[in-house]
């Protein structure tokens, strides 16, 4: 594990902070500054408020990063997913899954085999 | 001497064969700096009028007005960028292809009326077919089938729209169709056609499944064109229709949405594509001067931009031979240049002061709020705050940081590097001075450094100045709380290796789901009507050829044999019997003879 001088310093946990806390700032300054402007007041009233952009770019950001990561549930697919149809419809279902499901088969038949050779043996022994 | 532009490009597209190495690029840069020459030397006014088509009227190959030269400004000053850019490249295929597309696009632009437009908008479809198969992979050949299917089937919406309007107004002009009066099965027709090429959901997936699979330089020229001669279009033929306030609005989220949830970053420039032109196609929506030239504006500085960004993202693929976010990261000091000049990119669709995006979208959020169009406005401004989310910061970030994947590489070859130059410096010149791209604008007047005065219909003069210390102030608020936003939910921003589903899955996979729905319901159906009436209705009516009329006698006779004093038992034998000789048929034959006057008196009576 490298300590944190050994990494790029873009990746160093130090740098990391210290572009936060740029930003921070930066958003900090950029609404300080509108106490600067004179002449307040937008079109529709609500864009006049003090504060208001910031609030609406992180509100309405928030929003869709929700929406977003809601709808991916929904709407995210393998990359292959339209190649693994095609496969399907075209053709049989892949080896894989005739090889997976024959041993399920093949070891469900061995479970039923153990289980009739273990009642047997039972009964075998409870005869003798 | 007049020339048109369009023909600068297709012609000098057919001897592209017979240059060979160097000479070769040096060529194809040559010609669209010729058709820019063309372009600038073009005078105002109708050129080219012929009629060969009977019945017709009229053609008018080249109307060279204001907002038929912006367009044609810009798509040739992109397509040098982008020849230069690709310099490294010597396919035929690609090099006629791109100019054949490009020729296209500028024909459309400059087209008079709706059958030369219809013309070079199939040219279009055709030579851009051909920039996405020329990269020769199966998922190319796919994207590229369905890509042409799409255009065709908008091209047929275009053709039969003109084929109605020339039917209602006897004219094939190409001018603004009235809002109000303007209204019928042709207008919508062609609109739908243009919005087709426009990406407007739900026939937007076209841009998303084929950009990504085009060439390097292929998918830096489809960016440019297409869609930006729909918006063209629009701007020509729909301003005020307000329909488009509407699909604008969902085209700016769409884009963002998607984009947001994407994997590979040319899929992520694709549906940015889409968000950008919602800007456009919302201001035409809107209808007044300042939007029609501020979407004017924002295709102008959009087209440059956005090949930046794409020509950023080429080169990394050129270089890396990935494009997913979950296989790239950690190439900045790689490629330093792609960095850069990609986020000078990412600034300026982002709209950040000091960039071009910031000069020219804020004319449309200008005009959309003149307007008190309240909804549409908010709408602009919370993608605004979206585009910094997934082009501003994703696309670079992602890309070049995030985590480092060990990939090192060479910086991207000088000539790409010269063709992001050049598109860089443009993004902050109009930027710093948008006095030059403002004097282009159609209704513009009184252009100074950073100002302009675009006056209405109406006679209303909107003074319009890029530089207010105001605008600058609430637009870094809403661009550094939106950065702000990304790194507080990053965890949930995290790549996974997966696509998303768009509209295309009706062609794709719907399309085989409605074969195999239709399939068991048919077949289910066919079973069904096999059962009843071959199985049970026939049979059904077998047995009752057979037993009805020994029924009906037993019928018939039973009330005698009562009569006669029959207990139940012998009836029930009496029928018995009964049954077995008509089955047998063997009827004494003065019983057989009642039957029959029986039922030849039933004949003659109901007869």
């Amino acid at each position: 594990m490298p300590t944190d001088k050994e990494t790029d310093w873009i990746y160093r946990e130090s740098t990391k902070k210290l572009l936060m806390r740029l930003l921070l700032g930066g958003c900090a300054i950029s609404v300080l500054l509108e106490l600067t402007v004179l002449k307040r007041g937008g079109k529709f009233g609500v864009d006049g408020w003090f504060g208001f952009y910031a609030l609406l770019g992180f509100v309405s950001c928030t929003l869709m990063i929700f929406a977003a990561k809601g709808l991916g549930l929904w709407l995210k697919v393998s990359t292959n997913f339209y190649e693994q149809n095609k496969t399907n419809d075209n053709n049989p279902p892949p080896k894989k899954n005739i090889a997976k499901k024959a041993a399920k088969k093949s070891t469900k038949k061995k479970i039923a085999k153990k289980a009739t050779r273990k009642v047997t043996k039972k009964r075998e022994g409870g005869s003798r | 001497m007049t020339v048109h532009p369009a023909l600068v490009l297709i012609l000098g597209a057919l001897l592209v064969p017979l240059f060979k190495g160097r000479a070769k690029s040096i060529y194809v840069i040559l010609l669209p700096l010729l058709a820019l020459l063309a372009v600038y030397a073009l005078p105002l006014g109708n050129f080219f009028n012929v009629s060969w088509l009977a019945g017709f009227g009229e053609m008018t190959l080249l109307r060279s007005d204001k907002l038929a030269k912006a367009f044609g400004f810009i798509f040739t000053i992109n397509a040098t960028a982008a020849f230069i850019y690709a310099f490294y490249l010597r396919d035929n295929t690609q090099h006629v292809s791109a100019l054949m597309y490009i020729g296209g696009a500028l024909g459309a632009v400059f087209a008079g009326d709706l059958i030369t437009l219809y013309i070079f908008w199939e040219i279009m479809a055709i030579a851009s077919t051909m920039l996405i198969l020329a990269r020769r992979s199966k998922r190319s050949y796919g994207a590229a089938f369905r890509y042409i299917l799409v255009h065709i089937i908008g091209g047929l919406f275009l053709l039969a729209g003109i084929v109605i309007t020339f039917n209602y107004s006897g004219s094939i002009d190409f001018k603004a169709f009235d809002p109000e009066t303007g209204r019928h099965a042709g207008t919508w027709l062609i609109l739908l056609g243009f919005l087709v090429n426009a990406a407007a959901p739900p026939f937007s997936a076209w841009l998303s499944d084929a950009y990504p699979e085009g060439t390097i330089t292929g998918s830096v020229i489809l960016s440019a064109y297409t869609t930006k001669t729909a918006v063209y279009t629009l701007i020509r033929g729909f301003p005020g229709w307000e329909i488009l306030m509407v699909v604008g609005c969902v085209m700016a989220l769409y884009g963002i949405i998607y984009a947001l949830l994407e994997n590979d970053m040319r899929r992520i420039l694709a549906y940015s594509i889409i968000n950008q032109v919602g800007f456009m196609v919302c201001a035409v929506g809107v209808g007044t001067a300042i939007c029609l030239d501020g979407a004017v504006a924002h295709a102008f500085c959009h087209i440059i931009y956005k090949s930046l960004l794409w020509m950023s993202a080429g080169a990394v693929l050129y270089r890396v031979g990935m494009s997913k976010c979950t296989e790239l990261g950690g190439l900045y000091k790689s490629m330093p240049w792609s960095l850069w000049l990609g986020t000078i990119g990412a600034l300026a669709i982002s709209a950040v002061p000091l960039t071009s995006g910031f000069t020219s979208k804020t004319m449309i959020l200008y005009g959309a709020a003149d307007e008190k169009l309240f909804i549409p406005w908010l709408i602009l401004e919370i993608a605004s705050a979206g585009v910094f989310l997934h082009a501003g910061i994703k696309f670079p970030y992602f890309v070049f940081f995030a985590k480092d994947r060990g990939h090192r590489v060479q910086e991207a070859p000088k000539s790409m590097i010269g063709g992001m130059l050049i598109l860089a410096f443009f993004c902050i010149f109009i930027g710093l001075f948008p006095g030059p791209l403002y004097s282009i604008l159609p209704h513009a007047q009184n252009v100074t450094a950073f100002a302009l005065d675009v006056v209405d219909v109406d006679g209303h003069v909107h003074h319009f100045t890029a530089w207010k210390f105001a605008k600058v102030v609430t637009q870094m608020q809403l661009l550094l709380l939106s950065a702000l936003t990304f790194f507080v939910w990053i965890k949930w921003l995290k790549r996974t290796d997966t696509i998303v589903l768009d509209t295309d899955w009706l062609y794709r996979r719907g399309g085989r789901l409605f074969y195999r729905g239709a399939d068991r319901f048919l077949n289910t159906a066919n079973e069904k009507t096999h059962r009843f009436f071959i199985v049970k209705f026939i049979g059904w009516i077998g047995r009752f050829t057979k037993s009805a009329p020994s029924r009906i006698l037993v019928m018939v006779m039973t009330p005698f044999w009562r009569a006669r004093g029959l207990e139940e038992n012998d009836l029930l034998e009496k029928q018995q019997a009964f049954y077995e000789d008509a089955r047998l048929g063997a009827f004494p034959i003065g019983r057989a003879a009642i039957f029959a006057v029986i039922l030849l008196g039933l004949l003659y009576i109901l007869g």
